[in-house]
């Protein structure tokens, strides 16, 4: 099982899942699987397959679904065009046309028993520059010293606020000290709970919130078994979680690595993720994996990071401002401004046509006045002039926009859907569709989760997130704010209420005793806190009997010393041993702090407890040593104090004598 | 009578041994195409995995399995070993021809890496002249007359002509290259003593294996102080600076910010180079331009150690030739964990830096010192004037 302690010598196997399984790049994966989606002008499979290979991988396994012949014929003809990464390691290609999902992937591979030991697991959309054997060795480690372990994922540190991170998810991750993961959440929300079970159960517990997933996962033989006994898991996510909490039957513990910070690393699940990747390939993170370094001088690297193919034609005035790629043999008019955009090879951009945070596939026609923002234009596509594309529109192949249109925030495909709606209808070759994809089926009511879950991406002006997430932290201030309805509150008003009573009433102390505990169960209080709150609730009774609103130290003391020598035995009853003295200093202390009165007479009410032996010297002197030196408090007991420690040596030196 | 019933018979017996012989070279005929096939095959595999040696070498660059450039030339040296000695080739102009194949992929594939294109193209060199050498020996046997009336230029660029030892002539060649090669960074390292004096202040920049032997080998009868710029975000300085200190010279770690204020107290700046352009301006790690700027205002000689190898006939046309400006990923300079703001800036993180060459006091290789004026020199003597373009 731990053949990866042998050093070097056993080959480092990696499996891909080549497929996404969702219908978040639909319409334009209908025809084009997923791992070829192109980013930056390159598949997405090159990505992985680069960034295995340079991390040291061996052997790949990459399994193929949707599209799988498509993909073989890619990969056939990378390896015979001498691809870098076919140097050093072998793709092996699995067909699973049937699966439908990520552990449907895995149980087909564990049912072909190909993978024997340690194997790196990522996913078409993995793209990093880690050095992946220094992790599977930490990886080898953790199972020696663990026989339970079976993973590692890998996660980035990478500060609040990531684009890249900064997808439908946001991962809360608890570890132990030794990187145990205890705690797994992936899912955007304002409250995070953590089982108490985790704290208590452990020394130390990290939480970590800004950290992204890299996508990666190692894994021991073991990994591919327990995806088949447990048909339920459906994705990666499932299987953390349900190993998670299930970690007494299952018996098996997963654990994490944070990547170092010269590496880097990224999955692309949705069109949020992909924008963010673009950018950050673009701006050279992949390393080597950049569009300049990959095609072999394809690209030339000119400054504001911007990859101009050797063959394109740029007309008069053109202005590429920053993070650009144009592909091969396109061709960009004159007055044309291009941003933040990646253009496929043979495109044609029109005169005067604005390009923004938009991904051009090849292909493409685009022609005059044309603006494009926010959207994709999948290959094959005519954009006829004058067309505004804005706000996530995403075209499918092959898609022909007539002239003039305007588009927010649509999904265009280039056949008719069949569900003869007449809104759907843009041209004779434009459709606009709908996929109800799984997140809107499971939180239909939050518009705003759909919102982030398109190529919304105001990276500069994050308006419509932060918007959200100020009124949801506006809540829960007030939330917090209002006072908690505590069993501990209820039970200091209870005693508050029949104290007061018992004394207007003249009842007996016994009475109120049997009051008070009777109440204590009610409200399920600790001993601890009925002594605290029986004093306090003694000392504050003492303002409502007051005449006045204002008062001094002195009319407070006036009022209060009748009430503490009328319930001196319930006083008696509750201040009995060390511990409890103590609360009552703590009530004191408490009263004091927040009323100024009390404070000016609190040497009188310390006094009255020292003189009906409530309160012994020791007590007063420890609890006196607790006190904050600076504090108000502090001084107005000093004479006191010093009282009691002269009145001490006294009755110590009158014991000498 | 017996001859005559003999005579047929072995007439038939010969006609028969005809046939036999006619059927058997058949045989033999259809083996040979059989074989001819085979080997038609074989050279078809072999033209396919004709750059094979050279991917391997593209691909041991990208998995940086080299820790420095004598690796990589002495990798490359014998690479082209291997395909003398078992490529297909039978002229000159077929090997000169796979060589220039594998160049151009390389330098395609690894622009910014000079080294093993250097070395290619000087064995080039030693092709055309241990060629027109067995020409010239062969031609002397001709008459007096024939060489007077022949027309140099019709031989000049003709290396067609098949010789039977020129390929174990190139390798012998080629036994004396790989020494050169090295016996470089210890013929570099003895000339320490000429430059390094006494209670001297040196200052250096990186990791620079051939820049570390050198002090080393002054450090054994002189006693002097090193001072290391960490080179920064790489700190590769680090390495370097440990390394001297096990060696019990005196050695002081400042960031490549301090470098100005440092000197002034410096007598030498001695660093090593990634490559050298052929107007014998540096290509060096990033950060050595400042030093040589710096060294220049307090007028302190820089020493460029460097084998000749690095030497390279291209010019520094523009900064954003390929060639020159790699920019590595900006993790090492503004790792992720910075938040947002990461992935709205630009970071440039590039790996070397043009050092022009009026920056440069003196040149050393193996031969000895030279000033950056005479690199066209050594260029001519390494590399046919041909070969340049390629």
């Amino acid at each position: 099982m731990f053949k990866g302690d042998s050093g070097g010598k056993e080959a480092i196997q990696a499996v891909i899942v080549g497929d996404h399984f969702g219908n978040e790049f639909r319409p334009v994966t209908d025809s084009l699987p997923f791992a070829l989606l192109p980013l930056a002008n390159i598949p997405l499979l090159e990505y992985t397959l680069e960034f295995l290979s340079l991390g040291g991988v061996d052997e790949t396994y990459l399994i193929c679904c949707n599209g799988g012949r498509i993909i073989e014929d890619y990969v056939e003809r990378r390896v015979k065009n001498c691809a870098p990464w076919s140097r050093s390691m072998k793709v092996v290609i699995i067909m699973s046309e049937t699966c439908r999902s990520f552990g449907d992937c895995l149980r087909d591979l564990d049912s072909r028993g190909l993978v024997r030991g340690n194997f790196i697991l990522v996913e078409a959309g993995t793209i990093g520059s880690i050095d992946l054997k220094n992790y599977l060795q930490k990886h080898v480690n953790n199972c020696k010293n663990d026989k339970n372990a079976v993973a590692t994922v890998l996660f980035e540190n990478c500060g609040a606020g990531n684009p890249s991170a900064l997808s439908k998810n946001e991962i809360t991750l608890g570890a132990s000290a030794k990187n145990r993961i205890l705690f797994y959440q992936n899912k955007r929300s304002s409250k995070i709970e953590i089982p108490l079970d985790i704290i208590s159960g452990n020394k130390t517990v990290d939480i970590f919130h800004n950290i992204k997933d890299v996508h990666v996962m190692i894994c021991t033989s073991s990994v591919l078994p327990l995806f088949s006994d447990n048909f339920d898991f459906q994705t990666r996510d499932d299987f953390i979680r349900g190993l998670l909490m299930n970690e007494e039957i299952m018996g098996s513990t997963i654990y994490t690595e944070f990547i170092k910070n010269n590496e880097f690393g990224v999955g692309i699940t949705d069109w949020r993720s992909y924008h963010a990747t673009s950018i950050d390939v673009m701006h050279r993170w992949a390393y080597p994996m950049t569009p300049d370094a990959a095609s072999a001088g394809l690209y030339r690297y000119i400054k504001n990071n911007i990859y101009r193919s050797q063959d394109v034609q740029i007309g008069k005035n053109v202005s590429l401002v920053e993070d650009v790629v144009i592909g091969p043999k396109s061709v960009v008019n004159s007055d044309t401004k291009i941003t933040k955009s990646v253009i496929g090879p043979n495109v044609y951009i029109g005169k005067n046509v604005k390009i923004a945070n938009s991904f051009i596939f090849n292909d493409v026609k685009i022609e005059d006045n044309v603006e494009i923002t926010h959207s994709v234009i999948g290959r094959n596509s005519i954009v006829h002039s004058k067309s505004r594309i804005t706000m996530g529109t995403i075209l499918g192949i092959g898609v022909i926009i007539p002239t003039g249109t305007k588009l927010e925030d649509a999904l265009v495909q280039s056949h008719d859907p069949l569900n003869k709606d007449p809104n759907a209808k843009i041209g004779p070759v434009a459709y606009k569709v709908r996929f109800d994809t799984d997140e809107t089926a499971e939180s239909g009511k939050e518009s705003y989760s759909k919102a982030t879950s398109r190529l919304h991406l105001h990276f500069p002006d994050e308006d419509e997130s932060s918007e959200g997430d100020s009124t949801e932290q506006s809540e829960d201030l007030s939330y917090r704010n209002s006072p908690l309805p505590d069993d501990t509150n209820m039970f200091l008003t209870e005693v508050m209420d029949s104290l007061s009573r018992g004394y207007e009433d003249k009842l007996q102390c016994d009475n109120l005793i049997l009051e008070i505990n009777s109440s204590r169960y009610a409200y399920n209080v600790s001993l601890k806190e009925v002594n605290l709150n029986v004093v306090k609730a003694i000392l504050e009774l003492a303002f409502q009997n007051l005449p006045c609103k204002q008062s001094t130290g002195l009319q407070y003391w006036s009022t209060l010393q009748p009430l503490l020598k009328y319930f001196k035995p319930i006083l008696n009853n509750y201040v009995r041993n060390r511990d409890a003295v103590e609360d009552a200093l703590q009530a004191v202390e408490d009263v004091a702090s927040s009323n100024s009165e009390i404070a000016d007479c609190v040497v009188k009410v310390l006094e009255w407890f020292y003189d009906n032996d409530l309160m012994a010297e020791e007590n007063i002197l420890k609890w006196n040593s607790g006190l904050d030196k600076k504090g108000k408090l502090y001084k107005k007991v000093q004479p006191f104090i010093s009282w009691l420690e002269e009145a001490e040596e006294d009755s110590d030196s009158d014991e000498e004598d | 009578m017996l001859s005559r019933l003999m005579h047929p018979n072995l007439e038939k017996s010969d006609k028969l041994v005809d046939t036999k012989k006619k059927k058997i070279n058949k045989m033999i005929d259809k083996k040979a195409s059989v074989k001819d096939l085979k080997q038609s095959e074989d050279n078809n595999m072999a033209t396919k995995n004709r750059a094979d040696d050279i991917l391997d070498l593209i691909n041991d660059f990208r998995h940086n399995k080299f820790k420095s450039s004598h690796e990589v030339a002495i990798k490359t040296e014998i690479l082209m070993e291997k395909l003398i000695s078992q490529g297909q080739w039978t002229t000159a102009q077929e090997l000169m021809d796979l060589i220039r194949n594998r160049i151009r992929i390389f330098s395609n594939a690894l622009p910014e890496e000079t080294t093993p294109v250097n070395i290619m193209r000087h064995i080039l060199k030693v092709i055309r002249e241990e060629y027109l050498d067995f020409k010239s020996k062969v031609e002397e046997q001709q008459s007096l007359q024939y060489l007077v009336m022949a027309n140099p230029e019709d031989h000049a660029g003709d290396y067609t002509k098949p010789q039977e030892r020129l390929r174990s002539a190139l390798l012998n060649n080629l036994t004396e290259y790989k020494t050169e090669l090295e016996t470089s960074v210890d013929n570099i390292a003895s000339q320490a003593l000429e430059h390094i004096h006494s209670n001297e202040i040196i200052l250096t920049f990186g990791k620079s294996n051939t820049v570390e032997q050198f002090l080393k080998s002054a450090a054994k009868d002189r006693q002097f102080q090193v001072i290391v710029v960490e080179a920064a975000p790489n700190y590769k300085g680090h390495l370097m600076a440990s390394n001297l200190a096990k060696c019990n010279i005196q050695t002081t770690i400042i960031p490549d910010s301090a470098v100005f204020a440092m000197m002034s107290r410096v007598n030498k700046v001695i660093i090593g180079t990634h490559a050298v352009m052929a107007n014998g301006g540096l290509q060096a790690a990033c950060g050595a331009h400042t030093i040589a700027l710096a060294a220049k205002h307090y007028s302190v000689p820089v020493m460029v150690l460097v084998h000749l190898y690095k030497l390279s006939p291209l010019y520094l046309c523009s900064y954003e030739q390929n060639a020159f400006s790699v920019c590595q990923s900006p993790a090492s300079v503004l790792p992720q964990r910075n938040g947002p703001i990461v992935s709205q800036v630009h970071v440039y993180n590039p790996v070397f830096d043009y050092v022009p060459p009026e920056l440069v006091t003196i040149f050393v290789t193996h031969q000895g010192g030279n000033a950056s004026s005479y690199i066209y020199r050594l260029l001519s003597e390494l590399y046919h004037p041909d070969d340049q373009d390629l």
